[in-house]
Parts: C-alpha cells; sequence; structure tokens
C-alpha cells in the first residue's frame, strides 16, 4: 500500500472543496480501514476452506 | 437537507496527500455487504417453513432482487455518476438495510409479499446503486491499474457470500436454540430468520457507512505519480476520448461486449447451478451410489466460491499488463477448452473435476470485474458508471437464461442428484457453444468510431450538471446525441 501520493494538474476547487488529510492520521485510517473490512473476509475465507476439507477427505 | 450536505460530491473532493488505498477498502465495504445476495440459501428452507410455500416462491425473493439489481444500475447509472460516489453509496446502504427491514416486517406478519417487496424490490434497487457505485471512481483513482482496482472492489460482491453464509447460519442457531447447522432434519423458525434480517440490516448499514465516509474523488487533473496517460492511450485498444452513456448504447462495441458478458455469465452459471448435485452424478457408480459424500458436494460448492472470488480479482489485474480484449479471448476461448474436457472427460478423475470447474468459475469471476476497465478503455471514464450499469442488463438476462438452458436439459434426464455424467454432457456442450458465440463478439470488438466522441469539454459529468445548474455553460451532450 502505498503512503499519499499523487499530483494535481490544475487548482482542484474545479471540482469543489478538497477536504484536508494529514498523513500521520491516514495511516492509522488505512490500517483501521482495511482491517474492517478484511477481517471479516478472512473469517468467511477460513470458514469457507474449513468446508472444502471433506472433498479432500480430510 | 444541510445535513446531508456532506454527501454532496463537492464535499468529496480528496486533498493532496490523500491515499488512494483508501478507496478500495471504501468499495469492498460497500461490495461485501450487497455480496449477502449469493447467500440466500441459507434461510430458504426456512422461510418455505414458515410461509408453508413452495421453493420456487421463495426463489422468486432472488429473482427479483437480482433483476432489480440490473434495472436499477441501468436507470440510475447516471446518476450515480452526476452525484458522485458518496451519496450513491448512502442511497445504498439505505436501500440495502431497509429491503432487509422490510422483509423482516414480512416474515414477523406472515406476508411474503413484503419480503418480495423488502429484500426483491428494495433490497434490488441497493444492490444495483451499491454494485455500481465505486466503480467509476476506482478508475479515476486507478488510472494506471483500473483492472485491478475494480477486481479488488468486485471480489468483494464474491467475497460477501463467504461472509454471510457462515455468519448467518450462526446467527439463527443463536436466534433458535432448536436449530442446528451441521444437522439438515432442523430448520431454523421464521421468529429467528426475521432477527436475523434485523441483525444483517444495522450490520450491514454500518459496515456501508465506513465507504461513505471514506470515499473520495480525486481532484480534476490528478494523475498518480509516474503515470503518463498518453502511453496508455497509445494502446489501439484504450481510448483517449469519452463517450456519453447515451451514446455508448448505440454503438455495436456496447452490444458486443453485452454479448460477451452474457455468454460469460450464462456459462458459469451453468456449473454454479447445480454445482453439488453435478459433482455426486459425475461419479455415480454402477450400484447408483456416488463416490463423491454430500459433504464433499457442499465442500465442492465452497471451493467453486473461493475461485469465484479470487478469479475476479486476479484475473482482472492480468488483464492491466496483457490487455482486455486477451483476457477475455482466455475466458472465452480457454473456457471452450476446458467446458469440453470436463464434458467429455470430466468423470475420469475427481481432481480433474474439481480443477477444470474451478478454473471455469475463475472465469466467470474474472469476466465480471474485468468489465469496468474494458468499457474505461472503450468509452472513456467520462460516464462509464451509467454505462457499466446498462450492461449489468447482461447479467439479469444470464441470470433467466443460465438456470433455464441447464435446468432445461437435465429436466429431460431426470433429476439431479440421480443422473449420471453422460446426462449432463448435452447441457455442457450447449455452455461450449454459448462460449464460442461470446468467443466471437469480443474478436470482433474494436476502437469506437470517432462520431460518438463527446467533444473535448466533456469529460465530467458531476461538473457538467453543477454547470448546468448554475446556468454558465449550455448542456450539450455530444456530437451524436
Amino acid at each position: 500500500m502505498a503512503g499519499p501520493e499523487g499530483q494535481q494538474t490544475e487548482p482542484s476547487s474545479h471540482g469543489g472543496s478538497p477536504t484536508h488529510e494529514t498523513t500521520g492520521s491516514q495511516g492509522s485510517r488505512l490500517v483501521v480501514s482495511w482491517l474492517i473490512v478484511g477481517l471479516p473476509l478472512a473469517y468467511g475465507i477460513y470458514q469457507t476452506i474449513s468446508k472444502t476439507l471433506p472433498l479432500f477427505g480430510g | 437537507m444541510a445535513v446531508l450536505a456532506f454527501l454532496d460530491r463537492e464535499h468529496t473532493v480528496a486533498g493532496p496527500g490523500f491515499s488512494r488505498w483508501l478507496i478500495p477498502p471504501a468499495a469492498l465495504a460497500v461490495h461485501l455487504c450487497i455480496g449477502q445476495a449469493y447467500a440466500t440459501s441459507v434461510y430458504k428452507t426456512a422461510l418455505v417453513a414458515h410461509f408453508d410455500t413452495s421453493l420456487t416462491a421463495i426463489g422468486i425473493i432472488f429473482s427479483i432482487a437480482i433483476v432489480m439489481l440490473g434495472v436499477s444500475a441501468a436507470i440510475l447509472g447516471t446518476w450515480v455518476d452526476r452525484v458522485g460516489p458518496r451519496k450513491a453509496m448512502f442511497a445504498a446502504a439505505c436501500f440495502w438495510a431497509s429491503g432487509f427491514l422490510v422483509g423482516a416486517l414480512g416474515i414477523g406478519t406472515d406476508q411474503l409479499w413484503l419480503v418480495y417487496l423488502g429484500y426483491g424490490v428494495i433490497g434490488g434497487i441497493g444492490l444495483g446503486i451499491g454494485y455500481i457505485s465505486p466503480v467509476s471512481t476506482l478508475i479515476k483513482w486507478f488510472p494506471d491499474r483500473p483492472g485491478l482496482a475494480t477486481g479488488m472492489a468486485i471480489m468483494g460482491f464474491g467475497g460477501g457470500a463467504l461472509i454471510a453464509s457462515p455468519l448467518s447460519s450462526q446467527l439463527l442457531a443463536r436466534y433458535d436454540s432448536g436449530f442446528d447447522p451441521a444437522d439438515p432434519t432442523t430448520v431454523a423458525s421464521g421468529d429467528a430468520v426475521m432477527k436475523l434480517f434485523i441483525t444483517l440490516a444495522l450490520v450491514y448499514f454500518l459496515v456501508m457507512m465506513l465507504g461513505v465516509f471514506n470515499v473520495r474523488v480525486p481532484a480534476p487533473g490528478w494523475m498518480p505519480p509516474g503515470f503518463d496517460p498518453a502511453k496508455l492511450t497509445a494502446k489501439p485498444m484504450i481510448t483517449a476520448a469519452n463517450v456519453s452513456a447515451k451514446n455508448a448504447v448505440k454503438t455495436p462495441q456496447f452490444w458486443l461486449l453485452w454479448t460477451v458478458l452474457f455468454c460469460n455469465v450464462t456459462a458459469g452459471i451453468g456449473i454454479l447451478e447445480q454445482a453439488s448435485p453435478m459433482i455426486q452424478d459425475f461419479f455415480r457408480n454402477s450400484d447408483g451410489v456416488s463416490a463423491v459424500a454430500a459433504a464433499a458436494g457442499a465442500g465442492f460448492v465452497g471451493l467453486l466460491s473461493i475461485f469465484n472470488m479470487t478469479g475476479r480479482f486476479v484475473w482482472s489485474s492480468t488483464s492491466d499488463v496483457i490487455g482486455r480484449k486477451p483476457m477475455y479471448m482466455i475466458y472465452l476461448g480457454v473456457g471452450i477448452v476446458l467446458y469440453f474436457l470436463l464434458a467429455t472427460f470430466g468423470n475420469a478423475a475427481t481432481a480433474l473435476f474439481v480443477l477444470l470447474a474451478a478454473v471455469i468459475i475463475s472465469f466467470y469471476g474474472g469476466g465480471f470485474a474485468t468489465v469496468p476497465a474494458y468499457l474505461r478503455d472503450l468509452f472513456g471514464t467520462y460516464q462509464v458508471g451509467a454505462i457499466h450499469g446498462r450492461l449489468l442488463t447482461a447479467w439479469s438476462a444470464a441470470g433467466v437464461a443460465g438456470p433455464l438452458i441447464i435446468n432445461g436439459f437435465l429436466d429431460a434426464q431426470g433429476k439431479p442428484g440421480e443422473l449420471v455424467a453422460a446426462d449432463y454432457r448435452l447441457a455442457l456442450y450447449t455452455m461450449v457453444a454459448v462460449l464460442a458465440v461470446g468467443f466471437i463478439a469480443n474478436l470482433l470488438i474494436k476502437p469506437v468510431s470517432d462520431r460518438f466522441h463527446e467533444s473535448k469539454d466533456h469529460t465530467d459529468a458531476f461538473l457538467e450538471a453543477k454547470a448546468a445548474e448554475s446556468g454558465t455553460v449550455k448542456t450539450s451532450s455530444g456530437r451524436n446525441s
């Protein structure tokens, strides 16, 4: 995952008022956001793989 | 309402230094929730018993939801592009959660029509808006890797079922002490399903709010560091121009791609529809007993779900490297070979059958995830969400055609679960023909003619809508409108 990035070639006010983010708060926000979606997904994959074991004689 | 002003697109423009890697989890937060639509089998039997009706009557709930997905994505796609991802995701969360709550009311008051209205119609609208809401935003944030970006989000739709299925079973067991998910002779009560619906409504609404609060649109002109758009558009199948949704449906490219998606989904459904009985029937001994136990059949379905999900991410990301047209040549061309091998030699060994089916299903998932990037390549980013919405009607059509084809052939042979491998051949060879039609359609796709391109000042549907509201510029909709 990348940190803050990107370049702008035009003033951003053309599309509305840009929100301001700080690098530090974004780091923790990245971790929390990915955990909120990643943990349930890991739970689902684990549960599904457990179910597939009989297919392989488990 | 002023309190909802934070949903407006102008309040979602990212400031300098915003990490684009916050956008995929925002998209996943929506897709993981709406992916529950593929986990309805968990409580189907309970609803049949509660309403004292047929499996077909309960199956209609899911059918209405998928049809509404296609219809709402097609109709509301332009609105989604205009208002931006945050308002669209919020609307999706409201519809999806309300659908569960109205459905719960229907179960609680013994009125099946309310479940049709709730989960089917209202929830189905949430599915349609939710499915397309992050797509154009992801494409704008990842112009260098659109396949990877949309693959991550649409992988969530496949992953949503993996979460909802075991979670729903565990919640039903908690709400009804007489229900044991491991014991197929027990059935959860209607009261437990009602409580499950209320729980899912609350949980999904909260998780989808993560997407609502995290999503941002890039400022006009934003580009990732080191990205040179000229290099990308120098490739013959990637346009630098834009085509409106209204004009896109007038192009042969749209309908060829519609055919490609329709054929790819129809063929995938051919296996998914009967996966568990199919593997048992393929390995039925002469004494009528299958070498594959029912538990292993259920495990096979789970394995296909994992390949369906990972195929969305892996193949869509691969398309960024090899190109969209070659990727679909693989989905459809290699799919033809694999489907033929499955039909002809699939009963030679269980491992061979599982391997062939798993790769075929990974192509099915990949087809879904790669199509937004293919649309971007052909029609530009201007109204790619709306065009994607219109294209998803192919999914709804395949959702009807796929089961009709496979069940039509199998019904003539007997009952799935009591058949043998040879009984499936005609149905599977038909799917080979369906894939061949899709392969030809993909081969015929060429860059869109210049006459459908928008003029250079039409690149952002939202900015145009705002300008039209304030009356500052004329609202032309392209050269060919």
